[in-house]
């Protein structure tokens, strides 16, 4: 069993609203993929291609998560990157190493799902993410 | 729920095959890997999100998936396009000379206020260097756009070649907003209150928060 799929675990990472309470990463990488608060927490089964493959496994393997953050646009991502359509469905990697999926869009709805077992929560006050560079700065290294 | 960012751009990478486009598409490249679900199925577009003078700007960046193998890209790619990356290789000499067709082909078909960069990628690669940097420069200042030099195997202004694109067209949409919305002379209206007129049609989806 996934560790979030502990309900301890799932409950301390939503906000009174049902939000994700920390910001959401790519677990390779810094890259942010979610602000806290962006993100509706869902509980529902949907078969998501693994990440990693051993040598000759199957590309296509599936495995079944459960508990996903749901956003309605796809442009409340901080970071993401976005497939081609398969099936009807657009899958959702880091935009920086590209590894995923990390969740889908459905493309009738438009809905994107992340899956809580496929990246970091980071909460504000331990942020390791790259802070994002201010125009200032950027100037101020282009100097 | 509400908006949390002030403006969306769409921009396009634009050059011959096999120039990097893919690669400055992403920082962390030496992290990423080969064959996995992702890689078989291809990235269709990135958002990012970036703060320039304390605007919250999401970026949309389209790669033309393979259409460039043609020489030409559609209309269609090109639609609603604020701001195009032309991407040359600088180990590779027909890449650099083929800028000028794709320049043209942008003229036919992109909006004709599109913001447009040009881009020397792969220049950690000194040994195999076919086109200079001063060759660039030249052609870019020919063009009256603005040029550097990129390396997306080893992160050289990757990052800063889009804030410099993005800057550039948020510079041009508030001059656009403020001829369409002129301050008014007479001094009797409150103007900080006014609310502001919508951008035209072509920024319809950005919102002024």
């Amino acid at each position: 069993m996934s560790s979030s799929n502990n309900e301890c675990t799932v409950e301390a990472m939503k906000d009174s609203e049902g939000m994700n309470l920390d910001g959401v990463y790519c677990t390779h990488c810094p890259s942010k993929i979610l602000n806290p608060g962006s993100a509706a927490f869902k509980r529902f089964e949907f078969p998501l291609p693994l990440m990693q493959y051993k040598k000759g496994e199957q590309i296509d393997k599936k495995e079944t998560l459960e508990v996903f953050w749901q956003v309605d646009d796809v442009m409340t991502f901080e970071n993401i990157g976005v497939s081609h359509k398969v099936d009807n469905i657009k899958y959702l990697a880091c935009a920086d190493c590209e590894r995923g999926p990390v969740g889908w869009i459905d493309a009738d709805t438009q809905q994107c799902f992340i899956a809580l077992d496929r990246v970091k929560h980071t909460s504000a006050a331990s942020d390791s993410g790259r802070p994002r560079q201010s125009l200032d700065d950027f100037l101020k290294s282009a100097k | 729920m509400a908006k949390t960012y002030d403006y969306l751009f769409k921009l396009l990478l634009i050059g011959d095959s096999g120039v990097g486009k893919t690669c400055v598409l992403f920082r962390f490249s030496e992290d990423a890997f080969n064959t996995t679900f992702i890689s078989t199925i291809g990235i269709d577009f990135k958002i990012r999100t970036i703060e320039l003078d304390g605007k919250k700007i999401k970026l949309q960046i389209w790669d033309t998936a393979g259409q460039e193998r043609f020489r030409t890209i559609t209309t269609a790619y090109y639609r609603g396009a604020m701001g195009i990356m032309l991407v040359y290789d600088v180990t590779n000499e027909k890449s650099f000379e083929n800028i000028k067709n794709w320049i043209r082909n942008i003229e036919e078909n992109a909006s004709a206020d599109v913001e447009k960069m040009l881009l020397g990628n792969k220049c950690e690669l000194t040994n195999k260097r076919q086109v200079s940097k001063e060759r660039g420069e030249a052609l870019a200042v020919e063009y009256g756009i603005k040029f550097m030099e990129t390396s997306a195997k080893s992160s050289i202004n990757v990052e800063e070649a889009f804030f410099t694109l993005a800057r550039d067209i948020k510079a041009k949409m508030e001059k656009k907003l403020e001829a369409s919305n002129p301050p008014k002379s007479g001094g009797h209206q409150l103007k900080a209150i006014e609310p502001q007129r919508k951008p035209p049609s072509l920024f319809s989806r950005c919102s002024i928060l």
